[in-house]
Parts: structure tokens; C-alpha cells; sequence
């Protein structure tokens, strides 16, 4: 780090030589509003420059001007004003709705742009739209928002995560996760189903939400831009009179009943318990007695409906949210102070998250050329979960299968403790088990960034800049004997622990330059161009203790035995230097260039470099004279770019033959061992996207209509691939560069203002239609196979000519219905008469795995779309938000449990309907309890379900206290009271409870980008009805 | 002014320059928690280590492949039915003939002995690179040649044709192999490995406190079962009869040769060595072995739930049977049932040899046999038997020797009264002798009785059951071989075996 040192001197000592000059620039704030008060989101711009800002929720402003220099203020569906900068520090304004104008600031990589000059296909969010989620991250506000944006939330986990996949899968390998920069610092995250990523964010502290699509705008980005970029930025302060905002809301979250698990009751279980064994004695030839069935199964019709132990372990669940900000600022100094608390019960008894987040964001100038400025934002928080989405021995999973014949309470009232019936699995009671034995996690995470930026001379920028992620975390869970385990009841549990610790440290520095000039007069031209180091390190510790004498003492002085410990740590760094140009040629024309050179520490000795290179070009077409005079065409723009950008997410020492204790034991002591535990490859290195994009966006009406179509063609090669490889080489797999993939599409999005006047209506629609194809994998083509069954097979396929992950698995014909059907038909090994009955695919007679599977069904989407509707009348509005998918399917990989016909489990009602005899053959579709009971619950065909479907996401309905209202109070500036409900109806023939799947990362799969649509038993995704209220002082 | 601009200009740059000035060690990362291959393999300690590294893979084949496929696939043992657990069919089925090539152990079988002949293969390949002395490097490579030659000689029993891998694999353009060699070549390399090892190991000498390393006896012995498998019974003798000078002798007491007190002992040639005090190198047959319905009954270990992973390899009604009356190995070997918590008797057998109390919960510190002096003994008695009955010759001394040990009578040229009958007398005392120490199976298929003995043990099992599955049991000469794993099978373009 010396060199850093060098550089603060280097830049302190620029800093002091330029400090006497500066400019005449001051700062302006003030407050945008139309009839109906303040209107967030409108940009403001200093005319003739790319320096401009947006609007705050509350339409506040602040932006450093010179004397003499006019602003712009410009709205979708507001006349555009100009209004010259004189001596007044506050320039309130008050803008006419119209059909003029569609500019607006876009946050891009490294900079901004207006949208008109925009020559890459870049997306932005609507704050109004989406400002009324109850959700803990602001990747979850996302759905449906932008053309080609798949956002998934398969969980309902408090503080839980989503997945965002931006036009589609182009890695098999290395995660379809995008990039997300927060104030010009990518940060390390991907997205999880436990824990999200952008919750060290308090989505109210965000002010802008970019997300880069195609290759010219993420190329900037290089050996990371491969999967689009989100660029988020945050409230910065503004001059003026201190802007007080306080945002709150509580609600309650429920589960549906549609898409609930729907298992046998007590009596149907018992009946059913009972029928297995006369089942299999009649096939015997013999016939069960009374002594033959135990005691619990003998009487069915004693039992009623018994325990539904899924339904004990749900409850309706409180949200509450509550921020406050305070935006201002002096001449030469802003500031934005904010503080967020965040607490989501769980819908699961005893889980919960809290979060409580604080954001400080002050900059000042030194004098006229020195801008120097600091961001600090800690954020602590607190999950309690438990070991949900594990397998199917988790407390969830577990409240499918445990016996319903057992109550939830004996007869004083006290809860069962440990759960079992003759013949079945057991565990503790869930309720138990979700009490006292949650794993409790603490996450500290602190951003924080300090800049200084001197004005050169016009024109001339330059910004250091050194930025900090630190995070600290742990997670402890203690099981005490009285909960018990699965098969090991309280009465002999051993007490046990475990303990994780793990603290995160990354830093980049950063110097930017940017230049910005009028060549000549039409010739207009801003670089930029910077250097920067990122580096980190993370430390992780974890502690398993056991043999703790009672459960007095959790912590792990009290046990007595420390069976198995680890350390792990992961450091990787990034050096780059990047540039980018953007030439505008009179009215008509744009040229954007960039390039990017990174050095990445993860990468072979033999291929640590790689260069990103992209170019766009923007024309005005609109400006054509021919097109000037069609009066109904307000605006045409074409747009062509082509580019070059990196993957590099493969672990850190990938490429190194990594060599591994493995000790044995010689003359009755430890004696060292060490084994390499993975194959070298000095060849690894990033895998590269390369792809075009033409986009036409087109205004209508006065812009009341605006449309923006894109197509795109991306070619993913040297895709990073945890390639399998013989167990005969020593090893499983090794990370490789091969194959070629192919992603491209159309995006289409149109943004319409259907009523103008009093009562306004606005539309927006997008809808993205993309076709992933594998060209070529490695040097046989042969397929690559992934996932993992409960029974150890595939459940995937990826092969050439096919898209990525399709399912695969036994093509499920029916059942042998009758002995002549059996006798004349191909049989696994444990087929009987009645078992189920699979496609002999290879035709050899035998049914068996792997060899009689084939391609089931096909996880990506046709199209996904996305429609918000919003409605103002007076003091209300009204916002729907409606998401969907079409044509995607997925593996509802849960039935390798609910459809276990051991009778060890309790079961899916569809076994009412099975096979008994040839006289009581059932539905045709459900096998004997006799046999084959294990290919029964493989992966088969019966387990793909259509996944289409559409959720109305979001419906919201505001008053706003009106103004003559308020202004008696002298100190409310703006009140408006909401009413909201997330996930308010899905639409969907699939049988779960969330279609919108993301699998595990545990999944048994290399990669979860290689097994896509898959479903286990997750944590329910609730509804959630809120009230809130937004004030502003 | 303009002069001002230029230098900001300059400093900006230096500033810039200065940042990028120690790049290279600045991507230069090295994983703190391991060492890798570009910095291991430079000294002799790190040599011992790799080698260390290759007998610890044995731990993990002991612990369940081993008498999985050695044992309880045999008509020795079988399991007891769980009905509550039903998690790990495939087992059953292995012992059921039933096992398709998708199984997870058949799976993990084949992955663990290849990683095992990896391991030697990496240190043969840089052996002669490490300084050291030349006893030392003879040393090492005896031992890992004895290693890789006991990997292929089981995987050619249990899979035929192998792929054989000589040479660790360096980069993934090398994962795939030649493809399965034919039975004679592997069979052919292992004589090599077994021949070379010996040869190497003859001047190596063992400290007490590396006791349990691979000595000549150990590569002559493997050898000699090595040839017999392959009924060259000439070659047999030969490597016999050196391992009869090297000072071994049966112990006293049958018992001695598993308790972990006496571990290493004078008739003991090659043993799994295990650490009850370490969690990741200690045993847990006893635990594996008790009746799942046992409580703590059997292990006395009340702070160890016996679930799924217990209830395996039970000796059947037939084994049980197959000790004569008074032999003193039946109760030192198994129990035919134990007496549960609430004072009742319960009739599931289950295998005692290797219950001799536990360190820690879960972990027991008993070796397990591979090689001892006593199949030595046997081998040699049935090589004498092969080359030419001779009665009361020194065949019947060598089966005598054990036979009085165990408390029984000598066997005598008026009843066993021809090569046939004594072929059977040996192959009854080695059933009894080493039972539950993973030969059974491989003496049932190089004495050619697998599918008789198999079916017959079969219709036995199948008798009267309610959880066997119809169609278990039917044992063909094609399903003595093991399914190749699917998986090798795609990603390797390997032939299955006809099933």
C-alpha cells in the first residue's frame, strides 16, 4: 500500500498548488412542482454542460452554477423550462404538464448523460413507481421495470434476496449475477436467497438506478461487465434550506393459501400406512392380519384430521419500516444525513430481521477548485433463520413430511417434543426447533468513500478517490438436547453448536479525469479516462462444539469437545486503467469509445491481462428534415454499439493446483499428509462477451408516446466452465475456458401518458423476448450433465444446439397397469406390476437411469414483461405494478420427498388416487407401494410444471393532504398517506407456492447457473398489506 | 496560468503512474489456507507428507467400500431392513444385486481409489526431482507402488478392466483416459507395482513410531494373493514362503489382531491404521456394525444416536452357522443378538470383532486388518493343495496351526481325504478365520463358487422376507462385476459391463 501513500501526497500537493484559482460557481437549490406539488425525478441541467442533477422525492434540487448560466428543468410529460441563474441562491420552480420534452440526467458507468445522447442501451427506474415496496432491497423494487431485467425473488426469508439476470444466461460457469456499483464503487455481491446483497442499502437513501445492458456500456466495466452493470447512486446533499423526510409504513404479511403443500391428513396417513402393508403381503399371495399392521395404523377412522405441520409453523407476520433524511446545504458545503430502521417478522414463527441503517453523505469546497467530500453508511443487522432450504431434513422441509398423527400438544398443553410414528422418519417438534434452535446472524457492513475533486482548469477535472467495504459477521446456532434432531430424539441429543465469524475488507483506489470541450462549434467532445486498484480480503473462522454437559451455557467454553474447526482465507485484486470518449457531431450524430484494461490476481500466470474494448454511435434521425416536418413524430433516434466485456467470477486460486491436508496415522500418532486437491490450469482466464446491439428510440405525440425497441446478439466464448472430468484423472473437475453461447433478443418498452389533464393516466409496458443457445462446449461437444437428484443422477442437460440446463430425466409413461403389461413391457431392475412405468429411450429393453433419460422440459422463458400503471386524480394516485413470465418450465424437484412412498414420510394426497390391484388400478399415473418406490421419486418427467405466470407485484393507492390543508401548520411541507400490497395475486397453473424460482446454491449442481427452474421446498413468499406515510418538513 | 495547468498535469500523472508502479505483485496472490503445487514438493519432509497423503485415502476406503463390496456383498453379512430410514437403499442394493450403475457408492468407490492412485502417481512423478537419500526415495516408492497396486487389484475384482492411469494427469487437456485397458494389463501392472515395491522396500527399515507403513512383507503377501487370485500358484509360493522367514507368527489370542491396544502386532502385515482421538482419522465400525435398533446396548456410547449409518454388514443365520462347535473366534467375532434397554433379548446378529470401546463419542480407535500372517498361512496351505494333495503334509500343518488356536480339532488325512475335500476344508477355514475382514467376497469369485453360493444364499435371504425385493438375488456371472459408474461412463466414453 506505499504507493498509496505516494499518491495522497502527489494529489495534496496539486491540490495546494491550484488551490488560489477557482471559479465564480455557487450553489442553487430549490424545489420543482406542478400544480399538484413537488414532482420528483425531473433533471435539472446547466445549459450548454453535462452537469446536472435530479429531483428528490420530496422535488427538491441542488446544483453548482455559475452567474449567467441558465438551467434546464425537464420532465416526462412537462413543458421543458429555462431559467437564468442570477443572484437568488433558490430557484423554486413550477413546471407545466405537456407533452414536450424527454430528457433527463442517466447515471452511467463513470459519469452521466442525458438520455438524448445516450448511445448504448441503458435502463432507468421510474422512483415514483416502484417508492411504496415494502421490501428489504432495492433489487426487489426492480420486477418488471426495465425490458430485459428478470428479476426473481423465490423466497419470502426476511431479509432475503433476489435474483437479477439481465438478458439472459451467458455464463455456465462463473454466475449470471450483474455488477453493482454504489456511487462509483463496484461492490463484491452476488445475489442470495439468505441474505441480500443491496440490503446494506436502505432503498430510501436511493437516488438514481441505472442498469447498462449492452457491451459499449458495460465495457467500461471490463473483466466484469459481462452480465450488465447496476449503477446505483445515493442522495447527495443540496444548498438550501434544510429538507426534512420521513417515510414510514407497517404492515402485515400472510402466506396465500394457493400454492400451500397439500399433504395427507391424519386418517387418509394411517389408512395409508395400513393399505402399504396389505399391498405387500397381497403381492406375496398372503394376507395381513391385524398383528401384522402397528397399533397406530390399525384404526384409521380414530383419527381426524390430525396436525398439519406446515400450517402450525406459519403465522401473519408484522413489517415496520421508518427513515428519515435530511438533505441541505450552504453555499460551499451539502450534506444528506439519513437514518433507516427496518424490522421484518418472519412468516415462519421465530424468524426475523432487523435493520437499522445510517448514510452521512457532506462535501465542501476548499476554495474554488477543490471539492473534497466524504461518504460514510453503516449498516448493522440481525437475522434469525434457521437451517431453511438445506435439505429435506430443515425445519420447513421437515414440517411436510413429520407424522400428522401426532399433536402439536399432549394433554397438558405442553408441545410434543419429538415427533414419530412406527416406521417413519422422526424429528423435533418444528415449533421447537424453530424456537430454540435458530441460527442467529449479525452483519455489520460500513461503506465508506472520501473523494477530492479539482477543477483543473475548464473543462478539467480530476477526482481521487479511496473507497471502503468492511463487513464483520457471525452466526451462532445451539442446539440444546430438549429439541432433539431428525432420527435422534431428545432423550439421548448431545447438545451441540456452531459458530461462524468472518470480516471482509475491500478498498479501491481511484483516480478519474475527465475532460469536457467545445472543439469547434457542433464539435463537442467529453473523456474520461482513470486508473484503479481494488483489493480483498476476507477472513472466515468457523467452530463446530459439541458434548456440552446440559444446556445451561451455549457458548462454547461449556463444551467439551471441538470436533471439526476451519479457516478460510480469499484475497483477490484488480488493477485497471480505462478511458472513454464521447464525440457529439452537430445535432445529428454521437460517438462513444471505451476501453478497458484489467489485471485480475484470480487469473493463470499465463493470461493474468485482458482488454475491453467498445464503440457506439447515436443518430438523430428525428432531426432529418424529413422527419422534422411529420409533426406526430416528436423524436427519432437509431443506435448502434458493439463491444467487449469480461466474466470474471470463478473463485480466487482457481487456476492453482491447490494441495490439501489429508494426515493418516502411523505408529498410534498423527502423521502429516498433504494431497493436491485440484488440477492446475495456467491457461484460465476471463470469458468474453462479445456483443451488438441496434436500438431505435422513437417519440410520438409530443413525447406523449415514447418507445424504445433493442436487439441484441451476444456471444459469450472461453466461457469459464467447472468442467467435469473423469474421477480416473484424481479429480472431479476443473475450471476450464471453452464453449460459445449465444443470447440475443428483442426488448421492447413504450411509455405512454393516456390522460393528461386532471385525471392522469400513465403507462408503462416492457416486454423482452430472449433465445439462449449453446454453440459449442468443449472439444467433443460432448453434454455437459448437472445437477443431482435426491437418487444421485442428473436433473440437467446442457448440450450444443440446445439452451442452457434443460431438464432431464425419465420420460414417465404411466404404470404397469396389468401382468401382461408389465411382462410385454421394458422393466428397471426393480420394477413390479403396478410400479411406475418409464420410456425405454435407448430402446435396449431396460429401463435404467441416466441411459433412458432425455430432454423433459425447457426452464427459460418465451417472453417476460413487465406493466406499471399509474393513476392520478386530485390529491389520490393510484400505482399497479404487473410482472410476468411466459413459456418457462420448471422441475419441482420437492416431490423427490412428497412423492416418497416408503410411508416413512408423510405424502402428497395424490397417492389416494394409486395403483392397489388390477381390479383398483387408481389414476393410471400413481405407482403400487410395492416396488421401484426409489426410480418412483427420480427425476421424471411428472415433476415439470408450466411455470407461466403473472403476479400482480405491487397495487398502491395515495392521498396527498392538500396544500391549503398543510400550509396552516407552517411546518408540514408535504403529507400523503398510502395503502399498499405486495405480491397481491399470482397467476400461474404451476402447483408451488412461488414460480419464480431461483435454485439453490446448494443444489447438488456445479453451478446454479447450469441447473435453472428448479424447486425445492422454500421458504413461503408472503403477501403484504401495508399503510404508510411519507412527510416532508 | 498555462504553466499551472502543465504541472497539475504532470503531478495528475505521476499520481496515476505511481499507482500502476508495483502491479505484478499486487496481482500476485497466493491462497494463505493451503499450499499448491507451484510451492510443494521441494524438500523430503514434503515428499514423506505426499506419501502420508496417499495411505489417507485407505481410511475412507476402510471405512465403508471396503467391507461394502469385500464383505457384506458376500453371503457373510447382510444389513438389517430400516424402515424408518430409508436413505440408503443403494446399499441394499449392492448386497441385493440389485445396484444400477447411477449408485452413489458405486460412484464413490471407483472416485476414492482413483484419487488414491492419483496420490501415488504424484509422488512417483517427482520422487527423483527432492534431494534425499537414495534408502529414503527406495522407501517412498516401495510404498506408493504397494498402494497403487492394492487400488488396481481391487478395482479390477470388483470392475474388470480398468482405466490405468501411470502418471498424474497436469492440466485438463489430459482428464480424459486411453479408455478401459483389458484385465491382463491391469492385472500385469499390479505383478509390476507388487514385484518393484518389494524390491524397493527390502532394505527399508521402520521405526516403532512409523509403524504401520508398507514394508516388503506387505508387497510380498499382496503379491502372493496377487498370483493366486490368478492361480499361478508356482509364483504364489515362491513370494510366500520369503514372507515365512521375515519373523511373523500368529498371535496367542485370535482376539489381539484387532484390539486397538495391540495394534501392529506380530502377526499383523498390513493394517488400515486409524486414530480414535482425532475426529477425521478415527474408526466407527462398531458403530456401523451395531443393530440400528441397538440404543447404546452395544457400543456403551449414550452420546451416539445409531440411525441410518447403523445396522449394516449383520452376519447371516448362515455364518453364524458355519463355525464349528467350540471355536473360540465365534464369540470374539460376532453376537447373535443383544439384550436391549427394557431387558428383553433381541436376535439381530452383528459383527464384535471390532467393538473395543470408543475414545470420543463416534470415534473408535481400531485398525483394520488387511494382511495377516494367518491368511499367509492359508494361502500357502491351498497353493501346496493345488500343486499336489498330499496327506497330513505340510498343507494340513499350515491349516492345523490355526485350527488349534481356535480351539479346535486338527484335521486329519482320514477326513479330509483328497485335493477336493481339502480344497474345501481351506475354504471353509478361511471363511471362519478371516470373516468380516473383507476376503470373502474375493474367495468366492477366484474359487468360481460366487453364483451358486450367491443364489443359494439368496433363496435363503428371499425365504419368508417381507422387504426384500422379488427380484433380488439373481446372481449371474455378469453381475459379479460392479457397474462401471454412469458417470465415468459419459464423460469418459468408457464400455459398461454387460449386466
Amino acid at each position: 500500500m506505499h504507493y498509496l501513500k505516494t499518491t495522497w501526497l502527489n494529489l495534496l500537493f496539486c491540490f495546494i498548488t491550484v488551490y488560489a484559482f477557482s471559479q465564480e460557481k455557487k450553489q442553487i437549490t430549490g424545489v420543482v412542482s406542478d400544480a399538484s406539488g413537488p414532482i420528483p425525478g425531473v433533471s435539472v441541467l446547466v445549459k450548454g454542460t453535462r452537469e446536472g442533477t435530479t429531483t428528490t422525492a420530496q422535488g427538491a434540487y441542488s446544483i453548482s452554477a455559475a452567474k449567467g448560466t441558465t438551467l434546464v428543468f425537464r420532465n416526462v410529460g412537462y413543458t421543458t423550462k429555462e431559467v437564468a441563474v442570477g443572484d437568488e441562491p433558490t430557484i423554486d420552480v413550477l413546471l407545466e404538464t405537456s407533452a414536450e420534452g424527454l430528457d433527463e440526467v442517466v447515471i452511467i458507468g463513470y459519469g452521466s448523460q442525458q438520455k438524448k445522447d445516450l448511445t448504448g442501451s441503458v435502463g432507468t427506474v421510474s422512483q415514483t413507481a416502484i417508492k411504496d415496496m415494502p421490501v428489504s432491497g432495492v433489487n426487489q423494487k426492480l420486477s418488471g421495470q426495465i425490458a430485459g431485467v428478470q428479476v426473481r425473488t423465490p423466497t419470502g426469508t426476511p431479509g432475503g434476496g433476489s435474483q437479477i439476470k439481465i438478458r439472459g444466461s451467458g455464463s455456465i460457469g462463473a454466475g449470471d449475477d450483474p455488477l453493482f456499483v454504489v456511487d462509483g464503487f463496484p461492490l463484491t455481491s452476488s445475489s442470495g436467497r439468505t441474505s441480500n446483497p443491496l440490503a446494506i442499502i436502505n432503498p430510501d437513501d436511493i437516488e438514481s438506478i441505472s442498469i447498462l445492458k449492452d457491451a459499449s456500456s458495460t465495457a467500461i466495466y471490463g473483466s466484469r461487465g459481462s452480465n450488465g452493470v447496476v449503477v446505483i447512486t445515493t442522495k447527495k446533499g443540496k444548498s438550501g434550506q434544510p429538507n426534512v423526510g420521513v417515510t414510514m409504513y407497517t404492515g402485515l404479511q400472510q402466506v396465500p393459501e394457493k400454492g400451500k403443500p397439500t399433504m395427507l391428513n391424519a386418517r387418509e396417513f394411517a389408512q395409508f400406512r395400513k393399505e402399504i402393508i396389505e399391498d405387500n403381503f397381497a403381492s406375496r399371495g398372503l394376507v395381513a392380519t391385524d398383528d401384522d399392521i402397528p397399533v397406530e395404523f390399525r384404526n384409521p377412522e380414530q383419527y381426524g384430521e390430525g396436525t398439519n405441520w406446515y400450517n402450525e409453523i406459519l403465522r401473519t407476520a408484522p413489517q415496520n419500516e421508518v427513515n428519515a433524511n435530511v438533505i441541505g446545504g450552504g453555499d460551499h458545503s451539502q450534506y444528506a444525513f439519513s437514518l433507516g430502521y427496518f424490522n421484518q417478522q418472519g412468516v415462519l414463527r421465530y424468524t426475523d430481521y432487523d435493520r437499522i441503517s445510517v448514510r452521512t453523505n457532506v462535501s465542501t469546497d476548499l476554495g474554488k477548485r477543490l471539492k473534497v467530500g466524504v461518504i460514510l453508511a453503516p449498516t448493522y443487522s440481525t437475522q434469525k433463520l434457521n437451517n431453511f432450504e438445506t435439505g429435506f431434513t430443515d425445519v420447513l422441509t421437515s414440517s411436510l413430511w413429520l407424522s400428522p398423527l401426532v399433536p402439536v400438544t399432549d394433554a397438558n398443553g405442553n408441545r410434543t417434543s419429538y415427533i414419530s410414528s412406527p416406521g417413519m422418519y422422526a424429528g423435533p417438534n418444528p415449533l421447537n426447533k424453530l424456537e430454540f434452535g435458530g441460527t442467529n446472524q449479525k452483519l455489520f457492513r460500513g461503506l465508506g468513500s472520501a473523494f477530492a475533486e479539482l477543477n483543473l482548469f475548464e473543462g478539467f477535472k480530476a477526482k481521487y478517490s479511496f473507497n471502503i467495504d468492511y463487513s464483520s459477521g457471525s452466526g451462532f446456532t445451539f442446539n440444546p438436547s430438549f429439541v432433539g434432531g431428525i432420527n435422534a430424539p431428545p432423550e439421548s441429543y448431545v447438545p451441540n453448536s456452531s459458530t461462524s465469524k468472518s470480516s471482509t475488507t475491500n478498498w479501491m483506489s481511484e483516480v478519474l479525469l475527465t475532460y469536457e470541450k467545445e472543439l469547434a462549434p457542433g464539435h463537442h467532445i467529453d473523456a474520461i479516462a482513470g486508473y484503479s486498484a481494488q483489493k480483498e480480503r476476507l477472513d472466515g473462522l468457523n467452530l463446530n462444539a459439541t458434548n456440552y454437559p446440559d444446556d445451561l451455557i451455549e457458548t462454547i467454553n461449556a463444551a467439551s469437545l471441538i470436533p471439526s474447526w476451519g479457516q478460510d482465507v480469499q484475497e483477490w485484486a484488480l488493477l485497471s486503467m480505462f478511458a472513454r470518449v464521447n464525440y457529439s457531431l452537430g445535432e445529428k450524430w454521437i460517438f462513444t469509445g471505451t476501453v478497458r484494461r484489467d489485471g485480475s490476481s484470480r487469473f493463470g500466470a499465463n493470461n493474468k491481462y485482458g482488454t475491453f474494448p467498445s464503440g457506439a454511435v447515436a443518430y438523430h434521425i428525428g432531426e432529418e428534415n424529413f422527419l422534422k416536418n411529420i409533426s406526430w413524430i416528436s423524436d427519432a433516434k437509431l443506435r448502434a454499439s458493439y463491444g467487449l466485456s469480461g466474466n470474471f467470477n470463478i473463485g480466487n486460486y482457481t487456476y492453482l493446483s491447490n494441495i490439501s491436508t489429508a494426515n493418516y496415522a502411523l505408529g498410534g500418532q498423527l502423521a502429516g499428509g498433504r494431497v493436491a486437491t485440484s488440477l492446475q490450469n495456467n491457461e484460465l482466464t476471463w470469458e468474453q462477451s462479445k456483443e451488438w446491439d441496434a436500438g431505435l428510440d422513437l417519440g410520438f405525440l409530443n413525447s406523449r408516446i415514447n418507445v424504445t425497441i433493442d436487439a441484441y446478439n451476444r456471444i459469450t466464448t472461453g466461457m469459464l466452465y467447472d468442467a467435469e472430468i473423469p474421477y480416473s484423472s484424481g479429480f472431479g473437475n476443473v475450471t476450464i475456458n471453452s464453449g460459445k453461447i449465444r443470447n440475443r433478443g428483442l426488448e421492447f418498452s413504450v411509455n405512454t401518458q393516456n390522460l393528461v389533464n386532471a385525471f392522469k393516466w400513465n403507462t408503462s409496458f416492457n416486454i423482452a423476448f430472449n433465445r439462449n443457445k449453446v454453440l459449442q462446449l468443449n472439444d467433443r461437444n460432448d453434454p455437459i450433465y448437472t445437477g443431482r437428484s435426491g437418487e444421485g443422477n442428473y436433473t440437467h442437460i446442457t448440450k450444443v444446439g440446445g439452451p442452457i440446463g434443460q431438464f432431464f430425466g425419465y420420460i414417465k409413461e404411466g404404470i404397469y397397469m396389468t401382468q401382461e403389461d408389465f411382462d410385454n413391457s421394458p422393466k428397471h431392475v426393480t420394477s413390479v406390476l403396478g410400479s411406475v412405468k418409464y420410456k425405454d429411450v435407448d430402446g435396449n429393453g431396460i429401463i435404467e437411469p441416466v441411459k433412458d433419460f432425455a430432454i423433459i422440459g425447457n426452464p427459460h422463458p418465451d417472453f417476460t414483461y413487465g406493466m406499471t400503471n399509474t393513476f392520478s386524480y386530485k390529491h389520490f394516485d393510484l400505482n399497479v405494478v404487473v410482472v410476468g413470465s411466459q413459456g418457462n418450465e420448471i422441475l419441482k424437484q420437492a416431490n423427490q420427498h412428497l412423492f416418497n412412498i416408503d410411508g416413512i414420510f408423510n405424502v402428497d394426497r395424490s397417492v389416494l388416487n394409486r395403483w392397489r390391484s388390477e381390479e383398483n388400478p387408481g389414476d393410471g399415473m400413481t405407482p403400487t407401494t410395492n416396488g421401484a418406490r426409489v426410480i418412483y421419486r427420480d427425476v421424471n418427467s411428472s415433476w415439470v410444471e408450466d411455470g407461466s405466470y403473472l403476479r400482480i407485484q405491487n397495487l398502491t393507492l395515495g392521498y396527498s393532504l392538500p396544500e391549503s390543508f398543510l400550509k396552516k401548520s407552517h411546518v408540514i411541507k408535504s403529507t400523503r398517506l398510502y395503502a399498499s400490497v405486495q405480491n397481491l395475486a399470482t397467476f400461474t397453473s404451476y402447483s408451488g407456492g412461488n414460480p419464480e424460482v431461483v435454485p439453490r446454491a446448494n443444489e447438488g449442481g456445479l453451478s446454479t447457473a447450469l441447473v435453472p427452474g428448479l424447486d425445492w421446498t422454500s421458504y413461503p413468499l408472503p403477501r403484504t398489506f401495508t399503510f404508510g406515510l411519507n412527510m416532508t418538513f | 496560468m498555462k504553466n499551472l495547468h502543465r504541472t497539475s498535469i504532470i503531478y495528475t500523472l505521476l499520481a496515476v503512474l505511481t499507482l500502476g508502479s508495483c502491479s505484478k505483485n499486487f496481482l500476485a496472490i497466493d491462497p494463505e489456507t493451503t499450499a499448491n503445487s507451484d510451492n510443494f514438493y521441494k524438500n523430503q519432509e514434503e515428499v514423506e507428507q505426499a506419501v502420508n497423503g496417499a495411505y489417507n485415502i485407505l481410511q475412507d476406503l476402510g471405512r465403508l467400500h471396503l467391507w461394502l463390496y469385500g464383505e457384506m456383498r458376500s453371503d457373510n453379512t447382510t444389513f438389517q431392513y430400516n424402515n424408518q430410514d430409508r436413505g440408503l437403499e443403494t446399499r441394499e442394493f449392492i448386497d441385493q444385486f440389485l445396484v444400477d450403475a447411477s449408485a452413489e457408492p458405486i460412484r464413490q468407490f471407483w472416485q476414492l481409489s482413483y484419487q488414491g492412485i492419483t496420490r501415488t502417481n504424484d509422488v512417483l512423478a517427482r520422487l527423483d526431482e527432492v534431494e534425499m537419500t537414495d534408502e529414503k526415495r527406495a522407501q517412498y516408492r516401495g510404498e506408493v507402488l504397494f498402494l497403487r497396486a492394492f487400488h488396481y487389484f481391487n478395482l479390477v475384482r470388483q470392475y474388470g478392466g480398468v482405466p490405468l492411469r501411470l502418471a498424474p494427469v497436469e492440466s485438463p487437456d489430459s482428464a480424459l483416459s486411453k479408455g478401459r485397458a483389458p484385465v491382463e494389463e491391469v492385472y500385469n501392472q499390479i505383478v509390476s507395482d507388487l514385484s518393484s515395491a518389494a524390491d524397493n522396500l527390502s532394505n527399508a527399515t521402520i521405526s516403532s513410531a512409523e509403524k504401520g507403513r508398507v514394508t516388503e512383507g506387505a508387497a510380498r503377501t499382496l503379491l502372493a494373493k496377487v498370483y493366486l487370485t490368478l492361480k499361478k500358484y508356482d509364483e504364489a509360493i515362491d513370494q510366500l514362503r520369503k514372507v515365512s522367514t521375515m519373523g511373523y507368527s500368529l498371535v496367542t489370542n485370535y482376539a489381539d489382531n484387532f484390539s486397538p491396544e495391540k495394534k501392529n502386532g506380530a502377526e499383523s502385515i498390513f493394517e488400515i491404521q486409524y486414530l480414535g482421538s482425532q475426529p477425521s482419522l478415527s474408526s466407527n465400525f462398531m458403530y456401523q456394525f451395531a443393530p440400528y435398533t441397538s440404543g447404546s446396548v452395544v457400543t456403551q456410547d449414550p452420546n451416539t444416536n445409531l440411525g441410518g449409518s447403523a445396522g449394516w454388514n449383520i452376519p447371516t443365520q448362515d455364518m453364524i452357522d458355519a463355525y464349528e462347535e467350540g471355536d473360540k473366534r465365534k464369540a470374539s467375532s460376532l453376537a447373535e443378538g443383544f439384550t436391549n434397554s427394557s431387558g428383553t433379548f433381541v436376535a439381530v446378529p452383528y459383527v464384535k470383532k471390532y467393538n473395543f470401546g470408543f475414545v470420543e463419542p463416534g470415534q473408535t480407535d481400531v485398525n483394520f486388518p488387511v494382511l495377516r500372517y494367518a491368511d499367509v498361512l492359508l494361502m500357502l496351505a491351498e497353493c501346496l493343495n493345488e500343486k499336489g494333495f498330499a496327506a497330513n503334509g505340510e498343507a494340513f500343518n499350515l491349516v492345523n496351526n490355526i485350527r488349534e488356536r481356535a480351539g479346535l480339532k486338527p484335521l486329519e488325512a482320514r477326513d479330509i481325504n483328497g485335493q477336493d475335500r481339502f480344497r474345501e476344508a481351506v475354504f471353509q477355514e478361511r471363511r471362519v478365520e478371516l470373516a468380516f475382514e473383507n476376503h470373502r467376497w474375493y474367495d468366492l469369485l477366484r474359487t468360481g463358487k460366487a453364483v451358486e453360493i450367491m443364489n443359494a444364499h439368496g433363496a435363503r435371504e428371499k425365504d419368508g422376507s417381507l422387504t426384500i425385493p422379488t427380484n433380488a438375488y439373481q446372481v449371474t456371472n455378469n453381475r459379479l462385476l460392479l457397474p462401471i459408474p454412469q458417470r465415468e461412463i459419459n464423460l469418459d466414453n468408457l464400455e459398461q459391463n454387460p449386466q
